[in-house]
This record gives C-alpha cells, sequence and structure tokens, in this order.
C-alpha cells in the first residue's frame, strides 16, 4: 500500500482542518463558560 | 446434473449471502491467534467452534447456487438488496456465539443485541464485566464494529467475490452509493485503503499518547487498536467499562474527536480530497451541515449547561459537553461522563440537544448513522428553494443546485426522497419512545435511548442493561438494523420475502382447488 504527494496532503489537510475546528470550539466555549 | 441451467432467485442469493459469511466467519483466525498469543485457551476454543459452524453454513449456503449459471442479467436489484439485508441477520447469530460462549452475555438474545451494536456501528451494549474480557473477545467486538462501519458486503466484494454485475447491486444494498472508481471492486478497495492508512496514523497517534500516560507498551498497542476502530467506525465501543473516561487524558480524548470526526465523512469526500481536491471539505453540503449543526449544539448545550452551574471552567465544558457532543453528532457514542450524569445532571435541555445531534448524524457512505448531513442539507435547501421560488418573479425559471462532491441540480424528487428517508428514522424514533414510556420510563430518557439506537450512536442514559424488557431489546436490535441499512434494503427483503410466500401460498392453494 502505497501513497503519493496528493494522498499524503489530502490526510494532512482532513487532519488540519477537523483540529482547528476542534481547536475553535474549544476557543469559544472558553469565551462562554468565562 | 445440469451445470447449464440457470440459477433461480433462492440460489443466486444462497450464493452471495454464503459468500459474505465465509468471509466473516473467516475473520474470526484473528482473535482465535490472538486468544492463543495470551495463552487464552477457552476463548480460543469458542472461536474455533464459531469458525466451524459459520464456514460450514457460508459453504452449504455457496454451494447451492455453485454448479448453476449466474449471468449479469439474472442478479437483480431485488436480489442484491436481500443479499445485504439477509448477511447481516444471519451474521448477527453467527457472530453471537463468542460472544455466548463466553459467558458474558446473559442470553442469546443479549449475545445478537452486542453484536448487532457493534455491525452497526452503533455502540451500546448488554456484555458485563468488560474489564475482565479475553483478549481474543476485545479483539472481535472492535473488529465487528470496524468491519461494520466500512461493510461487510464491502469486505466480501473486495476480497472474495469475483466482479459480476451484483456487485453494485449489492454494495448498493450495504446503504453506500459511491462510485469513487469505475468499477465496484475498485471502490471498495479504495475504501478499505482509506480505512488501513487511517488505521495506521490513529492508532500510532493512540499508541503514544497511551505510552504518555503510563500504559505498558502491549497493552497501550492493544488499546489503541481499539479505540482507533471504534473512533473510526463511529462506533463507541472500549475496551474497558469506564469507556474514555478510563484514560484520565485530555490528549488521548483530542485524538480520538479528530479521528472519529475524520471517520463521519463520506469516503468520497475522503477520497477528493486525497486527489488533490483540496476545497471538497468547505465546499461540500455535507460537511457544510455537520460544522454548522454541530458547532451551534456545542454552544447551545455549553450555555445551558454553563447556566445550570454544572460545569464551570473551560476544560470542564470542553472534556464533558463538546466531547459528548460531537461524539453523539458523529454517532460515536464515546461517553467521557456516565450514563446516569445526562439523566441526574444535565436537564431536558441538554438532552433534547443531544437527541437532535443523534438523530441528525453523520455524513451519507461513511461509517456514520442518523438522517445524514446530506439529507438535511438538501431538505433545508429545498426548503429556501421553496420560499425562494414564492418570492421570485420568475417562478421556475432558476435552477438550484447542491454541491456533493459534483454539483447537482436540486430537483424535487432528490428532496422528496431525502425527506422520505428522514420520515421513517423519524418514525422508527417515535416508537421508540413510545415503547420506553410504555415500560415506564421517563419521556425524555426513553426519547434519548431511542434516538441513541435510531441514529446508530450507542450513548445511554441508563435503560438499555441486560434487565431491560425483552422487547425493548428486539425493538432496539430491529432500530440498529434498520437505521444502519437505511431501511430500503430491509423493505425490499421483506417485500421479497412477503411476495415469495405469498406465491407459495396461492400455489398451494390452487393446486388443492384443483384436486
Amino acid at each position: 500500500m502505497e501513497l503519493n504527494k496528493n494522498e499524503i496532503k489530502g490526510i494532512l489537510e482532513e487532519v488540519a482542518i477537523v483540529s482547528c475546528f476542534v481547536a475553535m470550539i474549544y476557543l469559544v466555549s472558553s469565551v462562554i463558560m468565562m | 446434473m445440469n451445470t447449464e441451467r440457470k440459477a433461480n432467485s433462492i440460489e443466486i442469493i444462497s450464493h452471495y449471502t454464503g459468500y459474505v459469511i465465509l468471509c466473516i466467519s473467516l475473520l474470526m483466525v484473528l482473535p482465535l491467534l490472538v486468544s492463543i498469543l495470551f495463552q487464552e485457551w477457552n476463548p480460543a476454543l469458542d472461536f474455533l467452534i464459531s469458525i466451524s459452524i459459520s464456514a460450514i453454513f457460508g459453504l452449504a449456503l455457496i454451494m447451492l447456487g455453485w454448479q448453476r449459471k449466474i449471468s449479469k442479467s439474472d442478479f437483480q436489484w431485488k436480489h442484491g438488496f436481500t443479499v445485504a439485508a439477509l448477511s447481516w441477520v444471519l451474521l448477527m447469530f453467527l457472530c453471537a456465539i463468542p460472544y455466548r460462549l463466553s459467558g458474558h452475555t446473559p442470553s442469546m438474545l443479549d449475545s445478537m443485541f452486542d453484536v448487532m451494536s457493534g455491525f452497526t456501528t452503533t455502540g451500546v451494549l448488554l456484555s458485563q464485566d468488560l474489564d475482565h474480557m479475553s483478549n481474543g473477545l476485545n479483539m472481535w467486538r472492535h473488529m465487528l464494529t470496524f468491519i461494520g462501519g466500512q461493510g461487510m458486503v464491502v469486505l466480501a466484494l473486495t476480497f472474495l467475490v469475483k466482479e459480476t454485475g451484483g456487485a453494485y447491486k449489492m454494495y448498493v444494498g450495504e446503504g453506500k452509493d459511491i462510485e469513487l472508481m469505475p468499477n465496484v471492486k475498485g471502490t471498495a478497495g479504495q475504501i478499505w485503503k482509506i480505512s488501513m492508512v487511517y488505521l495506521i496514523i490513529g492508532t500510532g497517534a493512540l499508541w503514544i499518547n497511551g505510552l504518555l500516560i503510563g500504559l505498558q507498551p502491549i497493552s497501550a498497542f492493544f488499546h489503541a487498536l481499539y479505540i482507533f476502530e471504534s473512533s473510526w467506525s463511529t462506533g463507541g465501543f472500549a475496551p474497558m467499562t469506564q469507556n474514555i473516561m478510563y484514560y484520565h487524558s485530555v490528549s488521548y480524548e483530542s485524538v480520538a474527536i479528530v479521528i472519529f470526526i475524520i471517520g463521519s465523512f463520506n469516503f468520497g469526500l475522503h477520497y477528493a480530497m486525497w486527489q488533490g481536491n483540496k476545497k471538497e471539505i468547505v465546499r461540500n453540503i455535507e460537511t457544510q451541515s455537520f460544522f454548522i449543526t454541530s458547532f451551534t449544539a456545542c454552544m447551545l448545550a455549553l450555555a445551558g449547561l454553563a447556566k445550570s452551574g454544572i460545569y464551570t471552567d473551560a476544560m470542564a465544558g470542553f472534556r464533558r459537553v463538546v466531547f459528548n457532543v460531537l461524539s453523539a453528532h458523529t454517532t460515536t457514542g464515546f461517553g467521557s461522563i456516565y450514563a446516569r450524569q445526562y439523566a441526574l445532571e444535565w436537564g431536558d435541555f441538554g438532552i433534547m440537544i443531544m437527541v437532535i445531534v443523534m438523530l441528525i448524524g453523520g455524513s451519507a457512505c461513511s461509517t456514520a448513522g442518523g438522517f445524514k448531513g446530506l439529507r438535511v442539507g438538501v431538505v433545508f435547501k429545498g426548503i429556501i428553494m421553496e420560499v425562494k421560488k414564492l418570492l421570485s418573479s420568475e417562478r421556475n425559471m432558476k435552477v438550484y443546485k447542491f454541491h456533493h462532491i459534483k454539483d447537482y441540480v436540486l430537483e424535487d424528487s432528490v428532496v422528496k426522497s431525502s425527506a422520505i428517508i428522514i420520515l421513517c428514522y423519524i418514525v422508527l424514533f417515535s416508537v421508540g419512545t413510545l415503547l420506553g414510556t410504555y415500560y415506564g420510563y421517563p419521556l425524555s430518557h426513553s426519547a434519548f435511548e431511542a434516538a441513541s439506537v435510531t441514529g446508530n450512536v450507542g450513548l445511554s442514559i441508563g435503560i438499555t442493561t441486560p434487565s431491560m424488557p425483552v422487547l425493548m431489546k428486539i425493538y432496539y436490535i430491529l432500530a440498529m438494523y434498520l437505521g444502519r441499512l437505511e431501511f430500503l434494503s430491509v423493505f425490499a427483503m421483506i417485500g421479497y420475502l412477503g411476495g415469495g410466500i405469498k406465491k407459495a401460498c396461492q400455489k398451494t392453494l390452487k393446486s388443492s382447488l384443483s384436486h
């Protein structure tokens, strides 16, 4: 099972976007909980 | 024997159902090897018995149509739907054998409940004493949920079934209709490639986390593998009774969140991203729908629970509220609080938020359950389209579109079919809620549990226990099954079997009258 450059980039982008979304929820939740 | 005779419907269905059963029964070799590795001789014997029974049964079914000619035109849609729906029912019995033999479930019905919960990636369970469960059975539980998430028919298509005209019909019958490659075998292979790549990445990340929180290397590996399988498949099973709370780790929970959100995305979306189509994740109607509804639900639940003073700081809010809302929305079912805390602390507002997100669910053609973001998005756009049409001077002239991998015209038929499936889910959920209240459970608790099984989520408010009424266990099995296969396959199987029985009765009646 080999991955080409596009596939590796795709995985990294998916992980990055979802992580940013979770981080954003955390930041907004800290404002709500203040 | 006339080997050239065309196969009849029963032979076609039994032949392909046999392949699916044989494929899954052969997978029991893996937990058998794990049992041998850990010198768990009783579980090893349980798996040996289960493999023998399932493989013999699968081979017998294959042999029924073995020497018959099955051409492309013989395999119709009704066969594909029936093979998919029937395989799930038969496998529920066969895969429950190791559970029952282990003694962790008090009855065969409870074993089948847990198997269906695994297959459908629900995650509610009736098994007792998880903390002392053998490694082999734990491996089997998590494998079931992982295989169920990708699809058992998809697995059989990848490895056993030759390319036939019927392959696509079986594939659609299991609730997956996206075409990643020109042929269905290639599509099935691609689905497994995506899952296996994430398996390596996710298990690695969780393994390192496990080591950092003090787990032994081998134990950390198996915990990582199990939690990945459950997260990716949006299943919700965990190796310990305390579920994700066992790890007491914010980093472990955060990695799990990222995995289960990605796992709840459409395989078509993963494929598009992997092909370099970066913008798909923000343009797709499903991800747009998911990001909006999950963000709104998290904020509402946080605001409601902050007001009641249950959780006082941001970290508690994130770990106890956001984690559970996202787990419910993606239909994963990991719980970072105890079941009774929903009932005692969250109040009606919090419970209702959970019910709504559990019903909405994840993406179509993913491992997730629920209405699916695609249908919610299509119906929402359909409502907007109708309002705009009413207000517009150029009625019926403008073409409305939505984006899901590619641009589609928003036709009335698309909105209608989405609304029908959503309606089916609502009926299933309402009957489940009604049944709960019939047995004396409070309305909000019954609704929570019914939404959890209908949406294949797996969170529990405390109703799902071995002592719950038998009728509720049966209904919950049915709800998980119907919800996962999205009704159509099961309806097609019932219609097909019903039609067959009716024909047979009419034939018997006719012949008895003629005599």
